[in-house]
């Protein structure tokens, strides 16, 4: 019974996280980029998530004519359906945990490998040249990522000798893995970036150069489950560099486990949107060039070195 | 029925279902995902099994990877009715009769096999499944199984690059 | 793994050693010539390795892979047909523009693949072994990929190769549910305890047959065999009727002694089936052929068929009689290949008959090589193709098998009738020169010309003396379990 009151806790945070991150990126990116952002409505402009929200569900739900109709309705509800799946595995304290299993790290990988689907689909299903371009550019970039994004993973699971996110931060109990794997910890963010194909990697929305890439067909709900879908990604990706690298949910003990999470969660969320502010966007194939000879390269070389050393220290 | 058989016959029937819906959707991208579909099912059947590794592996190579590869030659090869060669219905029929009694050849073998009466679907439990034991059999007993199938994926690369680069 | 276990795998690292050196030596920018040279003394160093480390067979790595006698012999005879097939794939790719320093790379790989088919006593190895072969030959089928039909061959070789993969994973499933095992040794072991013929055995057999059947191009599998030699660069043809075949053919006759097959009635059956058909179709098919690398890939499918024959009693004479048929086939069909490769002009390659008119006024060397080969594939005294048909029909006989044997005897006499038409060419009045720019390293022609010789002469040394090649087989043979 305990259990469906926390499937239920999670689920109403991370949705109430993601409509939030809509007033919460505009306000920040407006601060860094020298303006106000909202600030009509409600104190501080916090209502405007209200006014986004009523506005998208309101607006007419068309399915254009040529479009595939299935594929379109189904493409927004896969991604925002894998990456709530992937928060399952993650450890919010020692006793929240939806579901703490055996190859934690690898449904991890599996759901955000889930994510291609949702940009390909969508895409295709617009039947319209840009959208078309956008996917397929996403979805090579997405699929490479990936790649460097399991390996670097795997220096930690190396060390740890588990794939259950549970054990991971019990294990870094004395020290977090960031002093140990920093080459990782920099390689799993590019790579997470590249995931949720934010700005650097934005090229699938890539707005103002394909339209609006592979959403341009898209309108009201379905354009809001995308949007929910990438913030929820923003936030997955912060919440499992927090956990894999940061310690999860360690820390001084004046305030709650939950509390330290949260609290490193909002950190990496506020880089995230601060990387947007800041970094142009890279053409796409600086973007595959670097991610095929430098990354990879770099993260064979990180499993090597962790591996010579675990077995060095092993005795 | 316990809980067992129930995800097992349901499982079962999903596979199946979509595993027929993949041979007879008009639209190839529709394949795809009923393809797709027939591999959740088998994850789902693994999982049973209590081959975990295996489950999520599934997931992440076949339904992740080659699905989406498969995904992409599809949608540039752009394949309609009306330009494609149809078979002639009598293809169709003799194919559906040489693989009806096909299947039905393995069903009465596998059903009058002495072992398998009476046995009905069960959840295995044990270590055989995880990823411990498997990581200790691959890298102690199959090294070198292991070893040559890198050397498989390397011959497959030169072989794609050789192809299919232009110059 | 133990110290002798590693020493018993050298000659393959060494082949794996190979392709790694050949893709290190292009990333350092070397030319054709290198690569070749190169790839050619790896060769030579493997062979050397075999010799070397000839002490401490036979070993097991278990559970797959096994070193013997059996072993050494089928990769000792792969090994020598890659040397000669690189030896003839300079003058080849010199002449056309692809990049040829890949094929290097992709050429060894298979040569692995099916040396460790060579070796395997495990489904498990069975089949990596054969991916291996098999997806080396996908990329090399369609090498030359702006010919017309390169392309063509190549998806027709990977769809079929594919489709055939999943049969034979299938049989094997099949197989492992019924013994609970997939090591050949511990199979043979439960199938023979539990008495009675199993269904599900047969069924599985039966299944993984049409993987062996459309690799060793048997009939009802042998559809690719002509537009997939005619469509893929001749060095490579030459390199599936010979390697790809033997490795395949390897494991399989490994497989039917390990379960002493030749005792299931129902499975011999099959095989006799499936030999008379390929005798009949091969023969009857290369009838009015006008290519001569389409009348090579049906007369394989023929030579196979005669080559089961032999298989079929499963005593110490018919594995001999395989064995020795096979090195005899090998070495016809390096011949007949490298004729053809020497004879390619720039864009296309020699395999109209009637390029060949008046060859023997033209080029005399060649067209004494290319009859002697002709004549041994149609099994003429004096050659090799002569010695290797008397044993199998001696096995068969011996085996009083008398429905295959008869219908061996019938084809062979059909099949005489296209090995002559082509020899009459050959002799015909009016010659017609093929223009050839001799632009190119007049040292590989030279090497290629002495291969040749040397093939031939193997040809009629075999065919005059065949106790030496005899003995050699049976001294291999004994070295084992």
């Amino acid at each position: 019974m305990q259990h469906i009151w926390i499937v239920l806790g999670v689920l109403f945070v991370l949705l109430n996280i993601a409509a939030g991150l809509i007033w919460l990126e505009r306000r920040m990116l407006a601060m860094w980029q020298d303006r106000l952002g909202p600030n009509r409505a409600g104190p501080l402009g916090i209502l405007i998530v209200l006014a986004d929200t009523l506005k998208l569900f309101f607006k007419e739900d068309w399915i254009p004519p040529f479009a595939d109709k299935w594929v379109f309705i189904t493409a927004p509800a896969i991604v925002v359906a894998s990456v709530l799946m992937s928060f399952v595995i993650i450890p919010f304290s020692p006793s929240i945990i939806v579901s703490d299993l055996n190859v934690g790290i690898l449904f991890f990988l599996a759901m955000s490998s889930l994510g291609v689907y949702s940009i390909v689909l969508g895409g295709w299903a617009s039947n319209n040249k840009y959208s078309l371009l956008g996917a397929l550019r996403g979805a090579s970039q997405m699929i490479a990522y990936e790649v460097f994004m399991g390996l670097s993973l795997m220096g930690i699971v190396m060390l740890t000798g588990s794939f259950k996110l549970s054990d991971i931060v019990n294990a870094q109990k004395d020290v977090w893995f960031v002093f140990k794997q920093p080459v990782a910890l920099v390689i799993f963010f590019i790579a997470g970036v590249a995931e949720t194909h934010r700005l650097p990697f934005d090229i699938p929305e890539a707005e103002s150069e394909l339209i609006a890439g592979f959403h341009s067909e898209y309108s009201g709900m379905k354009f809001g489950m995308f949007f929910i879908g990438e913030y929820l990604g923003v936030t997955l990706i912060s919440a499992m560099t927090a956990t894999m690298f940061f310690g999860g949910w360690l820390g001084p003990a004046f305030l709650p486990p939950w509390a330290w999470f949260f609290i490193k969660t909002f950190a990496f969320i506020l880089f995230f949107i601060l990387l947007r502010a800041s970094l142009p966007r890279p053409r796409y194939d600086q973007l595959m060039e670097t991610g095929w000879k430098v990354l990879l390269p770099l993260v064979l070389l990180n499993l090597m070195v962790t591996g010579a050393i675990a077995l060095w220290i092993r005795g | 029925m316990g809980t067992a058989q129930i995800l097992f016959w349901s499982l079962t029937a999903l596979a199946l279902i979509s595993a027929i819906m993949v041979l007879v959707s008009k639209n190839p991208v529709y394949s795809v995902l009923w393809l797709i579909v027939v591999f959740f099912a088998i994850s789902g059947h693994y999982i049973l099994l209590n081959a975990q590794f295996l489950a999520i592996v599934n997931l992440i190579v076949y339904a992740g990877a080659i699905m989406v590869l498969f995904l992409f030659v599809i949608m540039l090869m752009n394949l309609n009715t009306e330009t494609e060669p149809q078979k002639s219905i009598w293809m169709k029929f003799f194919g559906v009769v040489a693989g009806g009694l096909l299947l039905s050849f393995f069903i009465s073998f596998v059903i009058s096999s002495a072992d398998l009466k009476g046995k009905s679907a069960q959840l295995k439990e044990g270590e055989i499944g995880l990823i411990k034991t498997l990581g200790k059999a691959l890298f102690n007993d199959y090294v070198i199984p292991f070893e040559i199938a890198s050397i498989l994926f390397l011959s497959a690369m030169v072989g794609a690059v050789v192809i299919g680069k232009k110059d | 793994m133990t110290e002798q276990q590693l020493m018993a795998l050298l000659p393959f690292m060494v082949l794996a050693a190979a392709s790694i050196v050949i893709i290190l030596l292009i990333a350092f920018r070397q030319g054709h010539t290198v690569i070749q040279v190169t790839g050619f003394l790896l060769m030579c160093l493997v062979i050397f390795a075999m010799w070397y480390v000839r002490g401490v067979l036979p070993q097991t790595i278990a559970p797959l892979l096994i070193v013997d006698g059996f072993g050494a012999l089928f990769t000792g005879l792969i090994v020598f047909c890659v040397l000669v097939v690189g030896l003839f794939s300079y003058i080849y790719f010199e002449e056309r523009e692809e990049n040829p320093r890949e094929y290097y790379i992709l050429i060894f790989l298979s040569t692995l693949g099916a040396a460790i088919l060579t070796i395997s006593r495990h489904f498990m190895s069975f089949f990596i072994g054969l991916e291996l072969l098999s997806i080396s030959l996908y990329a090399l089928i369609a090498y030359l990929r702006t010919r017309n039909n390169a392309i063509e061959a190549g998806i027709k070789y990977l769809v079929l190769a594919a489709l055939t993969s999943a049969f034979l994973l299938f049989g094997m499933a099949l197989i492992y549910m019924e013994t609970g095992s997939m090591d050949f040794a511990v199979i043979a072991q439960r199938l023979n305890a539990a008495g009675k013929s199993s269904a599900l055995f047969l069924t599985g057999f039966g299944v993984m047959m049409v993987a062996v059947g459309f690799k060793l191009a048997l009939v009802p599998f042998h559809l690719w065999a002509a537009d997939v030699y005619q469509g893929a660069p001749s060095p490579v043809a030459s390199f599936i009727a010979t390697v790809s075949k033997v490795g395949v053919f390897a494991v399989f006759l490994r497989f039917c002694q390990e379960l002493h097959l030749q005792n299931n009635s129902a499975v011999m059956m099959l095989i006799s089936a499936v030999a008379i058909l390929s005798m009949i179709s091969g023969n009857i098919l290369a009838l009015r052929q006008q290519n001569l690398k389409r009348l090579l890939a049906y007369s394989s499918i023929a030579h196979f068929g005669y080559l089961l024959v032999a298989f079929l009693p499963g005593n110490n004479t018919g594995v001999e009689a395989a064995v020795f048929y096979l090195t005899a086939y090998a070495i016809t069909i390096l011949a007949a290949f490298g004729i053809i490769i020497l004879l390619s002009p720039g864009e296309k390659d020699a395999d109209s008959l009637s390029m060949y008119r008046g060859l023997f006024w033209d080029k005399p060397f060649m067209a004494i090589v290319l009859t002697v080969a002709l004549l041994s594939l149609a099994g003429i005294p004096l050659t090799a193709g002569f010695i290797g048909k008397f044993y199998v029909l001696t096995a068969g006989v011996e085996q009083r098998a008398w429905l295959p044997v008869i219908v061996l005897v019938i084809t062979s006499v059909i099949g005489l009738y296209y090995y002559l038409r082509i020899i009459s060419t050959i002799f015909a009045d009016s010659p017609v020169t093929i223009q050839k720019e001799r632009s190119l390293n007049q040292f590989f022609y030279t090497a290629s010309y002495a291969a040749l010789v040397v093939l031939t002469l193997l040809l009629f040394g075999i065919g005059v003396m065949p106790a030496v090649i005899i003995q050699g087989i049976k001294q291999f043979l004994v070295i084992d379990r």
